[in-house]
């Protein structure tokens, strides 16, 4: 007997078995609803999630200087996709979906490139010394270098107050 | 442009609007919203809506994430011996229950979409489960540099003292990421205890599994955020 | 619903004809139900527009007597009003008011909350108890400031700036970054609320390029609003936990940067002001339709300009810190940047003003605010250009040509453009028109008064004249005074709108549908509106600005027993 001849028939009586989920689905989709993802899909996503952790770490213990957190960065934000795309249902979802999905992330590097800007060039100028008395990275070709009266002291690290 | 006729009064299909409610009313959902056509339309609002939100919340997030940048490209060194000091293994404990608790948050947003309350119920319960687990491990941590003195408010100390400085800001960020991170959690719980009560009376339609849909979006994300945070926090300089 | 709610012999089981009741008013959005508690647990949008209207006014009171307080000061050159440190929380308090709890909502809140919905064809917005949130939070957001207020104030300028707002501050730091934290929360809520709306309950026809102008401008305003205030919502909240928990994060001492939260502040803050302005646009794009009887010229262009702002203001903040020790590199790049957005409000500008050009123009109050608008804005936005020159800019930033300079965006574009709409949409919101002549004459009292108090400013700042300053040299006395006599002259132009529509809600005359027989889908519904906005959900057909047909017969349901009059 078909559930819906009874419309008050309450959900939770119908046993989950595989028979309803055509059914549910075609229900989904006369409403215009999205279908469920099969359950493959999240199964597979976890696994290749809790491998990348593994990986995440292992990344960490092994000297790969300055490009370890850019590795590191890469990782989770691969992480970062299977969760969106499968999870979050991006996979599938309208174009507006996935442009709300990723604008935040575009303004977020927005933020960080105009600031790191800043940063990055402090200590290019001649007439200021930086932040930290040495330049983050090294100014470009072309940039006057910052006058170098003696020896390069080490970098002064932030003293603790004086309690 | 061709000179306009008078605007044309004739009302909106509404023939399709009668059966779509006859219709969500026959599956026993009484929630489309008065100022709503149809089902199809709420669903579309709610996800763009939950979208938007996140966005707000990348932002949020991502304004101390550069905050925590600007200074860790600074002081790299301090933050190094600072991070250090955190354990590694309790995190990737905690990374890996938030991953596990994302996959039982995206099986309850399947079970409800296939009108399963009973299993929608299971895995929020184990999603609450795995969501307290992470909360309390944080507060045993949070407990363990305390104890230690490198909690940056008090009495707060740290070897060798010329990274004293830049460590007690890696520990500033520390808690302050954190304890957004886990504050946005206790409200994730919130939720889910909300949907759990509506999962255990009346129950999900397949309909209308709005809610849980939009409550695992946002789970998801903090998922995300933790994501990033633990290599940044627990990872710098591990080699 | 009864179509003239005149009763007859029927209606009294066949008595003789008496004298007949007073016809019954058609049920409308107001008077549908008048508990206090309908009001205050209402999800109508428009009733949620008139809560805003009723707490920004109440805001706007606030701040404005805060700048009566500084004028006064700032009258005599000594600091013998005031102390300076109270000096200090007078402009603070004056900023912070009328910034975060009055011009950010002010346009989208009250007139954006009225009319998207039926501009679009829709029956409310996309959220409506989201929508009555919104308001609940900045009615909270402006209670806690008020206990700020009242627990000794704040004096660290309405930007925070660390490390005084964080180690050296005696005052209700805290407190007030917590009621700006929540207001903010208000902004981000009504931003999403209104994308979400326009892009998905639009009413059949009603593509994005038939859409007012209006809606346009605050679908911009909104990206902005959504995406700029969680940044605000960060800085803020570091500084309060840095204050509440005596860490480092911006402390100097101990290696920490004060420039970084001027960076995260102003990523909020600079485009905060296209926040501000952004809806302003989009009424003058609709008052000029409406009072030159003519589509905007160059439709397109107004829109795609909308965006434009809304986009590139994202990428100028760091002119705001010219003289912070921010790079000059990175200086050169703001300032390019600052340039380029200069040229999507020139198109509007220009647009406006073309629209204008052999157009059908009346001078009715609202078009008054709207002329007034397109003069003010444009010269300070020019003088935005020249601060946005590195070299003018360090001469001039922290003067009172800064001071001048946003004041006459702010107050000569925002609060002008807010009137203005406040004027035109006036019937729609409460049936009534306002006495016209009245009106005039506070637009030009208004305009006068705000041109005698800024003008003299932008004078004082090249001169050399700081802000933020309770005493100064007597040699800048007189413009200081020039300014204070102004203020008081804007003070009464500002006050007396109140007493008239006020006067106009009870003794106003009845305004039909579309009393200035505009195009638009909102003058297409009664004055005031029903609840549910149409009776049916209307098909659009035809183009924004449609005034070229000559015989726009725009009907929908019935028409009303109190039909439009003609615009004198």
């Amino acid at each position: 007997m078909n559930p819906h001849d009874h419309p008050h028939a309450p959900p939770h009586d119908r046993p989950p078995d595989a028979r309803r989920e055509p059914l549910a689905r075609l229900d989904r989709a006369d409403l215009g609803l999205p279908h469920p993802a099969p359950l493959s899909a999240y199964l597979g996503v976890y696994a290749a999630l809790l491998i990348l952790l593994v990986v995440t770490v292992a990344a960490a213990f092994v000297h790969l200087g300055p490009i370890t957190i850019v590795v590191a960065m890469a990782i989770a934000a691969i992480k970062a996709v299977l969760v969106a795309l499968v999870f979050m249902h991006v996979h599938g979802s309208s174009p507006l979906t996935k442009l709300f999905s990723i604008a935040g992330l575009a303004w977020l590097v927005i933020l960080f490139a105009l600031t790191f800007s800043d940063y990055i060039s402090r200590g290019w100028l001649p007439i200021s010394r930086g932040w930290t008395d040495r330049p983050i990275l090294p100014p470009p070709p072309g940039v006057p270098r910052p006058p170098r009266d003696q020896p390069q002291a080490p970098p002064q690290q932030p003293q603790e107050p004086a309690p | 442009m061709t000179p306009t006729p008078p605007p044309d009064p004739r009302p909106s299909p509404t023939p399709v609007a009668t059966d779509e409610a006859a219709a969500a009313h026959a599956l026993g959902v009484h929630r489309l919203a008065h100022h709503f056509d149809d089902l199809a339309q709420q669903h579309r609002a709610a996800e763009l809506g939950m979208w938007a939100f996140l966005a707000t919340e990348v932002l949020f997030f991502g304004g101390a994430i550069a905050a925590y940048s600007v200074y860790r490209m600074t002081y790299f060194d301090a933050f190094a011996a600072a991070s250090n000091q955190e354990n590694w293994l309790i995190g990737a404990f905690n990374t890996a229950a938030l991953l596990t608790s994302s996959l039982t948050m995206a099986l309850a947003v399947r079970a409800a979409q296939l009108g399963n309350s009973p299993r929608v119920s299971l895995f929020l319960a184990a999603t609450i489960a795995l969501a307290l687990t992470f909360i309390g491990v944080k507060f045993y941590e949070y407990a363990h540099l305390i104890d230690h003195g490198l909690a940056p408010w008090g009495d707060f100390h740290f070897e060798p003292p010329e990274l004293a400085g830049g460590a007690r800001i890696f520990f500033s960020f520390y808690f302050a990421l954190t304890g957004i991170h886990a504050t946005h959690m206790v409200v994730g719980v919130g939720l889910m205890l909300w949907l759990l009560s509506i999962s255990l009376r009346r129950g999900f339609d397949d309909a209308f599994a709005s809610p849980v849909e939009m409550t695992g979006l946002y789970w998801h994300f903090v998922d995300i955020v933790w994501i990033f945070l633990y290599p940044l926090l627990y990872l710098v300089h591990r080699s | 619903m009864t179509t003239t709610g005149l009763t007859g012999p029927a209606d009294r089981g066949g008595a003789s004809p008496e004298i007949p009741a007073p016809p019954r008013r058609r049920e409308d959005y107001l008077n549908v139900q008048t508990s206090v508690r309908s009001w205050l647990l209402t999800v109508d949008h428009k009733r949620i527009a008139v809560l805003y209207l009723v707490l920004i006014s109440v805001f706007f009171v606030l701040g404005g007597l805060y700048a009566m307080l500084i004028r006064l000061e700032l009258a005599t050159p000594a600091a013998d009003l005031v102390e300076p440190e109270t000096y200090n929380k007078f402009f603070t308090l004056h900023g912070v008011i009328m910034i975060f709890f009055f011009l950010v909502p002010s346009i989208p809140a009250t007139l954006g909350n009225f009319l998207i919905p039926l501009m679009i064809g829709a029956r409310d917005l996309a959220f409506p108890r989201i929508n009555l949130l919104s308001w609940y939070l900045l009615l909270i957001g402006g209670v806690i400031a008020l206990a700020a207020l009242i627990g000794g104030g704040v004096d660290t300028g309405w930007t925070f700036y660390t490390p005084y707002s964080t180690v050296f501050s005696r005052q209700q730091v805290v407190l007030t970054i917590v009621g700006a934290f929540i207001a903010g929360f208000s902004s981000i809520l009504t931003g999403l609320n209104f994308i979400v709306t326009v892009h998905s309950m639009r009413a059949p026809g009603m593509t994005w390029f038939r859409l007012p102008l209006f809606v346009w401008s605050l679908y911009a305003t909104s990206i902005v609003q959504l995406l700029a205030t969680p940044v605000l919502a960060i800085a803020l909240a570091l500084v309060a936990i840095e204050r509440f928990f005596n860490l480092g994060i911006f402390n100097p001492d101990i290696g920490g940067d004060p420039v970084l939260f001027q960076h995260l502040f102003w990523f909020y803050s600079h485009p905060a002001v296209y926040i501000m302005i952004l809806p302003g646009f989009g009424v003058i794009s609709e008052l000029v339709a409406a009072f030159c009887r003519k589509r905007i010229f160059g439709y397109s262009a107004v829109a795609m300009a909308s965006l434009a702002i809304a986009l590139v203001g994202f990428l100028v903040w760091g002119h705001h810190m010219f003289t912070s020790s921010q790079s000059a590199y990175a200086g050169l790049v703001f300032s390019f940047l600052s340039f380029l957005i200069a040229v999507p409000s020139a198109i509007k500008v220009f647009n406006w003003t073309a629209t204008t050009w052999r157009a059908s123009v009346s001078f009715r109050a609202p078009m008054l605010y709207a002329w007034g608008f397109m003069g003010l804005f444009t010269l300070g936005g020019l003088t935005g250009l020249f601060l946005s020159t590195l070299g003018i800019d360090i001469h001039v930033h922290d003067t009172y040509f800064i001071v001048a300079h946003f004041h006459y965006i702010m107050v000569g574009g925002a609060v002008m453009a807010y009137l203005g709409g406040l004027h035109y949409w006036w019937p729609k919101i409460t049936g009534r028109m306002y006495t016209e002549w009245i009106a005039r004459f506070c637009a030009f009292v208004i305009f006068i008064g705000f041109n005698l108090t800024f003008f003299p400013q932008f004078l004082l700042g090249y001169l050399g004249m700081p802000r933020r300053y309770a005493s100064y040299p007597p040699e800048f006395q007189v413009l200081h005074v020039m300014s204070s006599a102004g203020a008081s002259i804007l003070g009464v132009g500002l006050f007396i709108p109140v007493v008239y529509l006020l006067w106009s809600l009870r003794y106003g005359e009845r305004a039909g549908p579309n009393p200035w027989r505009a195009v638009g889908l909102e003058w297409m519904t009664p004055s005031p509106p029903p609840t549910e906005n149409f009776s049916q959900t209307p098909v659009v057909t035809w183009e924004a600005y449609e005034y070229s047909s000559l015989t726009p017969e725009v009907k929908l349901g019935r028409p009303d027993a109190h039909d439009t009059h003609a615009p004198a």
